[in-house]
């Protein structure tokens, strides 16, 4: 069916990305270097927590072609530092896909990429309540929030969400 | 040598005093008329540069997303494409043009300028199949497409007092023949003159003098440029005068091009009711529904005629008038080499091509745009919004509002015959909005939704009831030592004695007492002792902070009878509280605008999705269970007759003393909904929460089309089989048993045996079941 072709589809590249973001996001953590791709060099970017090498990709999948393709279009303009632009796509995508956990959390990485920390704490949080399934994902949110806590200084914060990604890595 | 004469030489004194006088009169003259010119040079520069017209803000509804898998069926899509004006055709070429053939559409959408920037027109094949899309082909390329946006379609303009209204156009966006056209009737040497043609004040005398009539005028298009700069129109000596100096000035300091695209935005063209149709741009919109650069020859011409008078030459009000003119300005422009004889043969032949007057489309959401305009208060003078032609785009769904007031209209009267009430004196309000986001996505003021008078969602404080409750159940909920779902409330004959007043004895709606209930059946069935017990327990004032980290911003006096809710709310703080539930503990403020952007399309706000945590999931996820039990087996039981059970939705009714106000709030997997039925002059309405605005919530949500409600519990809630009568721990063989969810660690450690209580038969077992 017309449908399931285009999932398969969609996965197929999504994962392509994925697997590319994360490299990208693994390089990213030995320094924070600007991050390259396509041959362009972004300065001020400011990298999201890694994946880390042997965590595994979100489960999460986009339930329409449509949210698919605005998601690619997001991962696009976050890497061309057009981070309002990623946003507003993504706000496009979570009209079509409100309960996608997978949006919420890419979302709240814009936001912090953008600095606005407690945006993407709120957003990271709002993409666990949907992600009950997806531990990977809960994994990958609450390192975004480690990171926004340590930033913010909250040693106290940093410790719970870092005994709640050992919880979860357990599963 | 004789000396000369007496008088020769006063003659001679006397000339050259008068000659002196004469040079003290002339160079003060010439200093004031040039002082004169100076003034009105500044005037009509500041006047030409300042022109940034008062242009009205456009608000606009969400725009359309197609994708494949959405829920659309063929009435609904040909409803939003009437309301966008598209054209239905056999063979669509312009944008703005669709062909229909059964299920599949074929159009060009129209170019638009979103707030995330420009997008250009897309020419695409839409196929639904079972009331979903099934496919979508962009023609051009021929490949598939995920996802399509039609341009939004306008549902409001905010006007300046002076109601003038323009889409303003740029001279190269302005069809060559159309000012070729212009120039030739109105100002056949506008490239050659100066400002003032005094050639053609003498041709214009001429011809008028033959005719024995006023049938030309002399004015070159500067000169009506320049009158039009002032909006009273008297027509002195003084004042053409004035025009003819400054016309000039204008000529001295500004391109022709300038001036001629001045006066294409400025020309009055036509009156739509207080509207005034300034500017080809609007008029090409306001006669034809088509922009200018889609007019055909013939509508171009019939533009260009109205100059004269728009009035006297309306082609709807005297079309006969109209086209003798038009067909005037088609043979002139083919005298001047404009047009070929056989173009202007061809155009003269054609009917005048006018669209039926509509009523002003714009405006038929007085409730929603007076929320749009609180909204914007906070960041703009009322002075912005209307003069700087912004766009605002808004979160409106035309066919949430659509569903929402047909709903209305049908269950009102029903109500008020039910109720033996005078026709129309029940009145009603309601807001819907998006549970994730917390976005709006219509909103009803009143039974009259079209009459921008009293809005009721926004302004109507009235008792809220029985609605409060969660509230107080959320409190005591956030304690799972304490609270669950399972815990046994006492709903037994209660004494509250207050230092705030006398004694009080809450009752029941039934009038009963009913002893021993389990906490989610007293929400369930909205038992008024049971509540006001626990509201007790866990303290009004902790109930009245989870009132405000629900998203309560009034401040609310801590008396027991709040716990009954003697508070007074808008729906649309209502509607705020019970967004916090539905989105599972987030308080999102409700939006109604998503962008605000300027008419060049630079963005100037954003409004972007914000969530703030104000409860941990799991508390909010047991109320929510609850809540769904109100309509399986509470007071919300009366919606079975709308939707099917599997929808499984939450909601809670509410009733107010005297019967009063009829509330109901309930939220779907995508939408909530808060009605409002009650009397402006507060008498009595003999309905409840359930037999009033309960009605309308359910025709509405089947209407709309709803979305069946899967609550996600987090890895912290598990479920349990409890006994229904002890609330200790059962199993699912037993009778009576319910299965509820839990805060871990908080189920019953206590267990009992399987009660043979004799009321079921066989062993029936009700269980709340998590919904799939």
């Amino acid at each position: 069916m017309v449908e399931a072709r285009t999932l398969k589809t969609s996965v197929g590249v999504w994962l392509l990305l994925g697997v590319l973001i994360s490299w990208i996001a693994g390089c990213a953590t030995r320094t924070p270097a600007p991050v390259t791709e396509y041959g362009k060099p972004v300065d001020n970017l400011i990298v999201p927590p890694p994946l880390g090498s042997t965590d595994q990709l979100p489960i999460t999948v986009p339930k329409t072609a449509a949210v698919s393709a605005l998601l690619q279009d997001a991962r696009r303009k976050v890497l061309a530092n057009n981070l309002e632009g990623a946003a507003q796509t993504l706000e496009r995508a979570l009209r079509i896909e409100p309960r996608n956990p997978l949006l919420w959390s890419e979302l709240a990485h814009v936001r912090y990429q953008q600095e606005k920390l407690g945006q993407a704490e709120q957003l990271a949080v709002k993409s666990n309540s949907l992600a009950v399934e997806d531990v990977p994902l809960q994994i990958y949110n609450w390192r975004l929030i480690a990171g926004v806590r340590r930033r913010l200084g909250d040693s106290a914060a940093v410790g719970a969400a870092e005994q709640r990604i050992k919880e979860l890595g357990v599963r | 040598m004789a000396r000369p004469s007496e008088p020769q030489r006063t003659k001679r004194v006397r000339y050259k005093q008068r000659r002196f006088s004469w040079w003290i009169l002339l160079v003060p003259l010439l200093l004031s008329a040039a002082a004169y010119v100076i003034y009105l040079d500044i005037v009509v520069r500041h006047q030409f540069e300042g022109k940034r017209w008062a242009l009205p803000a456009r608000v606009y509804a969400r725009p359309l997303e197609l994708f494949v898998g959405k829920k659309l069926d063929t009435d609904a899509f040909v409803q939003e494409l009437e309301g966008l004006r598209y054209r239905f055709v056999r063979d669509p070429r312009y944008p703005g043009e669709v062909a229909r053939r059964g299920d599949v559409f074929v159009l060009a959408s129209r170019p638009f300028m979103f707030w995330d920037g420009n997008q250009e027109s897309q020419e695409v094949r839409v196929a639904l199949e079972y009331g979903r899309v099934s496919a979508i082909h962009d023609l051009t390329s021929g490949k598939r497409k995920d996802v399509v946006r039609l341009d939004p379609e306008l549902i409001g303009i905010l006007y300046p007092s002076h109601h003038e209204d323009r889409l303003l156009v740029r001279l190269r966006d302005v069809p060559q023949r159309l000012t070729e056209m212009l120039v030739a009737m109105e100002d056949r040497d506008f490239y050659g003159h100066h400002g003032i043609a005094p050639r053609a004040i003498a041709r214009a005398m001429l011809v008028n003098l033959r005719a024995g009539n006023v049938i030309q005028g002399g004015s070159t298009l500067t000169q009506q440029l320049v009158k039009n700069f002032f909006l009273s129109s008297e027509r002195t000596l003084v004042r053409k005068f004035n025009e003819a100096v400054m016309a000039i000035l204008l000529e001295i300091h500004y391109s022709k091009q300038e001036i001629l695209q001045a006066y294409l935005n400025e020309v009055f063209l036509g009156q739509d009711g207080r509207r005034a149709i300034h500017g080809f741009g609007l008029a090409s919109q306001y006669y034809f529904e088509r922009a200018l650069t889609e007019l055909s020859l013939d509508r171009v011409a019939l533009l260009v005629a109205l100059v004269k008078g728009a009035s006297y030459y309306d082609p709807r009000r005297h079309p006969e008038r109209a086209k003798t003119r038009r067909d005037l300005v088609l043979k002139v422009a083919a005298e001047f080499g404009i047009l070929s004889l056989r173009e202007a043969k061809y155009a003269i032949d054609r009917p005048l091509g006018v669209v039926g007057r509509r009523p002003a489309s714009a405006n038929r959401q007085p409730a929603f745009l007076e929320l749009v305009r609180n909204q914007l208060h906070r960041d703009y003078q009322d002075k912005d919004l209307t003069s700087e032609g912004l766009q605002i785009f808004t979160t409106l769904d035309p066919w949430v509002q659509e569903s929402l007031e047909r709903a209305l209209s049908v269950q009102l009267p029903r109500l008020e015959t039910q109720q033996s009430m005078v026709p129309g004196s029940l009145q009603g309000a309601v807001v819907v909005t998006s549970t994730e986001a917390g976005e709006v996505l219509a909103l009803i003021g009143g039974r009259e939704p079209r009459y921008a008078g009293f809005n009721r969602a926004l302004d109507a404080a009235r008792p809220v009831g029985s609605i409060v409750k969660p509230a107080i159940y959320l409190t005591a909920l956030q304690h799972p030592e304490q609270f669950t779902l399972a815990t046994l409330l006492d709903d037994v004959p209660l004494t509250v004695s207050s230092k705030y007043a006398k004694d009080w004895q809450p009752k029941n709606y039934d009038g009963e007492f009913h002893g021993k209930v389990a906490l989610y059946q007293a929400l369930a069935r909205s038992y008024n002792v049971a509540t006001v017990a626990l509201g007790l327990r866990v303290g009004v004032s902790e109930v009245i902070d989870t009132l405000h980290r629900m998203g309560l911003t009034s401040s609310v006096e801590p008396y027991p009878s709040l716990l009954l809710g003697s508070l007074e709310l808008p729906p649309i703080e209502v509607a705020q509280l019970y967004q916090t539930l539905a989105s599972g503990g987030f308080r999102n403020p409700l939006r109604a605008i998503r962008a605000v952007v300027a008419s060049d399309g630079t963005p100037l706000q954003r409004y972007p999705v914000s969530v703030q945590q104000a409860f941990e999931p799991e508390p909010v996820y047991l109320v929510n269970t609850a809540l769904q039990a109100v309509i399986r087996e509470g007071t919300g039981r009366g919606l079975g007759k709308f939707l099917s059970p599997d929808t499984n939705p939450a909601g809670k009714t509410g009733t107010t003393d005297g019967l009063r106000d009829s509330w109901f709030a309930g939220f779907s997997g995508d939408r909530l909904a808060v009605v409002w039925l009650g009397r402006d002059d507060n008498r009595p309405i003999g309905l409840t929460g359930s037999s009033g605005a309960m009605q309308v919530w359910g025709q509405f949500m089947a209407e709309a089309g709803i979305q069946p409600l899967e609550l996600t519990p987090t890895p912290s809630i598990v479920y349990a089989w409890v006994d229904a009568e002890s609330g200790l721990r059962s199993s699912a063989e037993c009778p009576d048993v319910v299965q509820l969810p839990f805060i871990l660690g908080s189920v019953p450690s206590e267990s009992t045996k399987c009660s043979v209580t004799g009321k079921g038969l066989g062993g029936r077992s009700r269980w709340l079941k998590r919904a799939h």
